[in-house]
Parts: C-alpha cells; sequence; structure tokens
C-alpha cells in the first residue's frame, strides 16, 4: 500500500505538462477553413474600413455643401429683405386702388396722385395696426416714398426681378389681415383676393389661392365665387381685376400694374431657370471599381530579372474612392477626389522550394527585401532557368507563383469634357493621379493556395503617377441624382524605380458610383 | 532552418501568412489539444474544440497586443471555445445542487497512468468537468468559474466537490477491481 494523496494533487500531478498531438486531420480543416475565410477576410474589412472613410468624406462634403448652399442663401436672404420692403410696397400699391374704391364711395372720381397717396396713407396707418412690427418701418418708408409722387408702375418694374418673391407667406397674411379688416366693402375684398391670386399665380402657385382665400372668404361668398373665376387663368385674372377696377375706379396705374406683374412674372420666370442652371455646379460621387492590374510590356519583371520571360497574370482588386467635381461651364468640369486601390499581380511558373542552408543567391530575389529571421526560409526559381530534365520532380511539380499586392491612395485631378447631356450623357475623361503608397507585400503562393509572405518589394517608390483616359457614361435618375459607370485606362509612372526588361504597368478600373449634384 | 521570433510569427499570422499560422499551430497545438482533450467529453469532440480554437485564434490574433504571455492568451482562447461550445448547448441546469460536505478525498498514490485520468475526466457530467478543471487544473477561482459559466459561486463549489467525489470513488473502484485482477 502506498501513501494516501489528495485526490487535486493526483490530477495535478498527472496532467502538470500534459500535451497530446492531435491527428493530422485538425490542420487539415483548418487551413482549408483560412484558405476560403482568406478571400472573404480579406476583402470585407478592407471594404468596410474604407466606406467608414468614404462615408465620413461623404459627411464632410455634404456638410460643406450645405454651407456653400447656406452662404447662397445668405446672399438671396439679403434680396429677400429688399423684396420684403418692395413687396410691402405692392402690398400699399395693391391696396391702393382698394382704398381708392373705399373713397370713391365717398369722393367719387378722385382717381389722381393725390387721393392715392392718401389712400396709401390711410392704408399704412391701418396696416401697422396689423402687420409685424417689423414692417412697420418699411411700410412707413415706401409710404413715404409714395408721398414723393413715385409712379406705381416705377415701383413694380424696379421690383420686377424680385417679383417671385412677392408671394411670401407673410405678403399673403399681410393681404388676409388688411383684408379682414375691409370686410365692408365687398369691392375691396374682391380686388385684394384678386390681387392676391394675381400674384399667387405668378408664382404658379395655384392650389395655394384656395386655401389662402379661404380664410377671408368664408363671410364673402360672393367674392370667392370671383376669386374662383379669377382664379382659373392669369389673363381672367387680368380681366377681371381690369374690370372691378375700372367699375370703382377707373386708373390707369392699375392696368400699368398688372402688366408689369405679368412681365415681372416671365422674368422671374427667366431667373429662376438661370439660376437652376447655375445651381448644380457641384456634385459628389462615392464610386467603386474592380482594376484590373497589368504590364504592357511582355518581357520585364518587377521582381527580379530571371522572371521576365514568366508569364504575368494581371489580378483584378478593387478601389473604393470618393470624389468632388466642379462644372467650369455647361460642357467641362473639373474634378478630383481620394481613392484606395490595391493593385496585385501574379509571376507565374515560379519554383518554391525549403532552402535550409541553402546559398543565398538564389533566395535573394533583386528587389525584394526578405522579412527578417525568415523561418520560410523559401527559395524562388523560374521554371525557365530550370533545366526540366535534371531537376528533381518534386521541385519541377510545384507549380507556384509570386503575387506581388500593392495598395495606394490615389488623389486623382481630371477633367471631364461632356460630349452629349441627354437623360444618357457622354464624356470624355482625362487627367492625371498621384499616389502614395500603403501596402507593398510580396508573396509566394503555391497551388494549394498557401500563401507565404516573403517580404516587400524594395524598389517601389513611395509615390507616383499615372496619366489617365477613360469614357464617362451617365444615367440622369433625376435633377440632382446620377448613376455613373466609367472605364478609366490608368498608365503608370514611376511606380518601379528598377525594373528588368519592358516593365511597363498600367490598370484599368471600370468605376461605377453615383453622383449628387448641388 | 533557424526558427522565427515568437514575436515576429505572429506579426506574420496577423497577415495571414500561411505558413506562419502553421508554424504558429505546429508549436502550440499540443498544448492546446491537452486542454481540449481535459474539458471535453471525447477525442473527437476535443478535435472540433481545438479548431474551432485555432480557427478564433487566427481570426482574433490581430487584437494580441504583446501584453502579457502570448501561451496564456491562446489558452484562455481555447478554454472559452470550450466553454462556449457547451454553454450553447445549454447543459448547465439539470444538476441536483446540494453540496457534500467532509468526504475523504484521499486515494491511494499509485501511480495512474494519464489516460485513465483522462478518461475519468471526461465521463464526468459536463458541468462538473468543467468546474473540476477550471479550479483544480487550471487554477481559476471559484468567482471567476461562476463568471465564466454564468452560474454562482455555491454551485461551482458543490459541482467541484460532486466531481471530487465521483472522481475518487471511479479510481477506487477501479483499484480494486485492478488488484482483484492481479491477485
Amino acid at each position: 500500500m502506498s501513501d494516501k494523496k489528495h485526490i487535486d494533487r493526483l490530477f495535478q500531478e498527472g496532467f502538470k505538462d500534459f500535451e497530446a498531438v492531435p491527428s493530422d486531420a485538425v490542420w487539415k480543416n483548418i487551413e482549408s477553413k483560412l484558405n476560403k475565410k482568406k478571400k472573404k477576410r480579406r476583402v470585407i474589412p478592407i471594404w468596410w474600413r474604407y466606406a467608414g472613410v468614404a462615408a465620413l468624406l461623404l459627411l464632410l462634403l455634404t456638410v460643406g455643401g450645405i454651407y456653400f448652399n447656406n452662404s447662397d442663401e445668405g446672399s438671396t436672404n439679403q434680396v429677400v429683405d429688399t423684396e420684403n420692403t418692395s413687396s410691402e410696397k405692392t402690398n400699399i400699391k395693391s391696396n391702393n386702388p382698394l382704398n381708392d374704391a373705399t373713397e370713391t364711395n365717398i369722393m367719387v372720381s378722385n382717381n389722381n396722385q393725390d387721393g392715392l397717396n392718401e389712400s396709401s396713407n390711410s392704408q399704412s396707418e391701418i396696416k401697422t395696426n396689423k402687420i409685424s412690427p417689423s414692417k412697420e418701418t418699411t411700410i412707413a418708408e415706401t409710404s413715404a416714398s409714395k408721398n414723393q409722387n413715385e409712379s406705381k408702375t416705377q415701383l413694380v418694374s424696379s421690383d420686377k426681378l424680385k417679383i417671385k418673391k412677392l408671394v411670401s407667406p407673410s405678403n399673403t397674411n399681410a393681404i388676409a389681415n388688411s383684408s379682414e379688416e375691409k370686410n365692408e366693402t365687398e369691392n375691396i375684398q374682391n380686388e385684394l383676393e384678386n390681387k392676391a391670386s394675381v400674384a399667387n399665380t405668378s408664382e404658379n402657385h395655384n392650389n395655394n389661392i384656395e386655401s389662402k382665400n379661404e380664410v377671408p372668404l368664408v363671410n364673402k361668398e360672393k367674392a370667392k365665387a370671383l376669386i374662383s373665376e379669377v382664379s382659373k387663368d392669369n389673363t381672367a385674372i387680368a380681366n377681371v381685376n381690369t374690370e372691378t377696377v375700372e367699375e370703382t375706379k377707373p386708373d390707369e396705374n392699375s392696368e400699368e400694374n398688372k402688366l408689369s406683374i405679368e412681365d415681372a412674372l416671365s422674368n422671374a420666370k427667366d431667373v429662376i431657370e438661370e439660376s437652376n442652371k447655375l445651381n448644380n455646379r457641384w456634385s459628389i460621387t462615392p464610386n467603386a471599381a474592380p482594376v484590373y492590374f497589368n504590364t504592357l510590356g511582355g518581357e520585364g519583371s518587377s521582381i527580379d530579372p530571371q522572371f521576365n520571360n514568366n508569364s504575368k497574370s494581371g489580378e483584378v482588386n478593387m478601389s473604393y474612392g470618393i470624389s468632388a467635381s466642379y462644372a467650369l461651364n455647361k460642357k467641362l468640369s473639373v474634378r478630383s477626389g481620394i481613392n484606395r486601390v490595391n493593385l496585385g499581380y501574379n509571376t507565374n511558373d515560379v519554383v518554391v522550394f525549403q532552402s535550409a542552408g541553402l546559398r543565398s543567391s538564389s533566395s535573394a530575389l533583386q528587389n525584394i527585401n526578405a522579412i527578417s529571421n525568415s523561418a520560410n526560409a523559401v527559395s524562388l526559381i523560374s521554371t525557365e532557368t530550370l533545366d526540366a530534365s535534371s531537376a528533381p520532380e518534386s521541385i519541377v511539380s510545384s507549380n507556384a507563383s509570386i503575387n506581388q499586392a500593392l495598395g495606394y491612395i490615389e488623389i486623382p485631378l481630371e477633367i471631364q469634357y461632356t460630349l452629349s447631356d441627354k437623360k444618357f450623357g457622354v464624356n470624355l475623361i482625362g487627367g492625371f493621379s498621384s499616389f502614395f503608397l500603403n501596402n507593398n507585400e510580396i508573396f509566394s503562393e503555391e497551388e494549394n493556395g498557401t500563401r507565404t509572405l516573403l517580404g516587400e518589394a524594395s524598389n517601389i517608390n513611395k509615390m507616383s503617377y499615372s496619366a489617365n483616359f477613360g469614357l464617362g457614361l451617365n444615367y440622369k435618375v433625376s435633377k440632382r441624382f446620377d448613376l455613373n459607370l466609367e472605364p478609366i485606362f490608368k498608365y503608370q509612372f514611376n511606380t518601379f524605380d528598377n525594373t528588368s526588361g519592358n516593365f511597363t504597368p498600367f490598370f484599368i478600373g471600370v468605376y461605377t458610383g453615383f453622383a449628387i449634384k448641388f | 532552418m533557424f526558427k522565427l521570433s515568437l514575436k515576429q510569427l505572429i506579426e506574420n499570422c496577423k497577415i495571414d501568412d500561411t505558413k506562419a499560422q502553421g508554424e504558429l499551430y505546429k508549436l502550440f497545438s499540443g498544448k492546446l489539444f491537452a486542454i481540449c482533450l481535459k474539458y471535453s467529453r471525447n477525442y473527437a469532440e476535443a478535435e472540433d474544440n481545438l479548431q474551432d480554437a485555432f480557427l478564433t485564434i487566427f481570426k482574433k490574433i490581430e487584437q494580441y497586443k504583446n501584453k502579457g504571455s502570448f501561451e496564456g492568451w491562446i489558452k484562455r482562447i481555447t478554454v472559452n471555445t470550450v466553454l462556449q461550445r457547451y454553454r450553447k448547448e445549454k447543459v448547465f441546469d439539470i444538476i441536483n445542487e446540494n453540496t457534500i460536505e467532509d468526504v475523504e478525498l484521499e486515494v491511494d498514490d499509485d501511480t495512474v497512468s494519464i489516460d485513465y485520468l483522462l478518461k475519468i475526466i471526461q465521463e464526468l457530467p459536463d458541468r462538473y468537468r468543467l468546474v473540476f478543471n477550471l479550479y483544480v487544473l487550471d487554477g481559476y477561482s471559484h468567482k471567476n468559474i461562476a463568471d465564466m459559466l454564468e452560474i454562482n459561486i455555491g454551485t461551482s463549489k458543490s459541482n467541484l466537490s460532486r466531481a471530487r467525489l465521483i472522481l475518487k470513488q471511479t479510481i477506487e473502484e477501479y483499484k480494486t477491481r485492478q488488484r482483484s485482477q492481479t491477485l
């Protein structure tokens, strides 16, 4: 019998330094799963990372866009201020004949300017009670200016360009206010509403008329009928207006008013159209592209002269980015942006073998900085240089390739010339890009998918350039939104320092994206 | 051929270098498989767990920032992988929680083969096995175990006592059987 021992100690001692060798199948499984995942894992996280950057840029540019828009609005706000005063003027002005009308009840044929002035004064007095205080001063001013016998037509014509702003809500409110105030005289009411509808139609907001008119019209069946008739078309308005005005007060000025309002209307349309054309100068385009990298020269290598004659196969990778473009005029626009681009190609027919204690010359390829302490210590030789008959079977059979992977941040600067500007647009694109290296790896890749990091290329410039030519196709989904498809060829300069043979790299990307114009 | 430093190996694993991943596997699979064997019900499950553990390690290796021992880190991942499997299978809520006190836990100090020890550990009910492993063989506290298994500390303690008792009885039976065979 031996000593007693606590059960914990028994197990602790038993399992101390316990190791067990799993079956080979476990690693095979792991390896196959890793290889399967590799493609996915190499693409997806990068995509998300750069999508994040793109989203951030988009956000920044949007904020920028809003800022720009705001500054635009800032300038138009100033215009609006003056327009407000002018709209007050027209208010008063439009009310003038009304007042005249009231006065025509008293002073039947008093159409002259003096009468107008008086009426405008009284009108402005009434209105100041109703209109918000901020407007009082402008009303006072305008009535003062009217006292200087300024003619209405002049006022209106000078305000022509601003007519589109005349029907600001405050304006119609003012009209509504004053109309409510003057419920006594139906004619006045009618005229007021007519004016309002004229003003409204001048902005083509016919549906507004009814809703706005309804408030004061609740009491005024007649006026309602008139207005609905009137709002059918502009000429009708003009006619009815003329009639009603002429009935109460045949005043030339009122006719001129209408003419000038119509002028102003057409002018305003022009202005609106023009400003629309100028508006969408900027556009932002997030884009993604499959890019195919290869070399133009058939014989050459960026890695080592011994691979000059090996076949090279380009890799299709992805490029992601965002660009902003500014239209100089209808035909030309300039654009720039930032892209993340991955490039890669394979040098085929390479033999990889373990080089335990092998002479270093064969393992050291001309343009590769091998990773330090390479335990893998593989050597690569082009099959071209091997004598197939004398080489051992095991070596020649392993048909591996060298994979060179490059990653860049690309900053393009391009000019886009519009050939066709229809629903389907066609553009020519030319320019250049600067590339900043941010990934540089060389792998050996065996047939079974095993990748081994060899090191990094020593001959890649941190910064390089390309000349870009391409064709842009776009489809206008809406005024502000285009879909783009742009196959672009990029001929690279200065990418490698020390290539052997004729190695001229290029890549082709088919950039797809959507443009948001503002 | 000389070995890569572990640090370099880890760096290479971070960029999905298959060779480096293979090296890392060779280096640690023995130790990690031992853990899997102890914590699993049988050999096949242990292999499954080892595979899952390594896949997790390669996936998360980017997060390893050379702080603390790498071996400790991958062992924790392995233990967690196993626990996760049994947590998923909801095996933690079926056991009588009565505590057993003052039981003689001494056994004869004959050499019992590691294979036999492993076998009887694997035959323990899931939670007894996990608690016994965590507490006795890997030095986790009851507090840690309670957190990891989402049970309370009392349960962890009672599970441990039961595990010990079962193991002791099994070993004693085994020895009497052996003795009767040899006699």
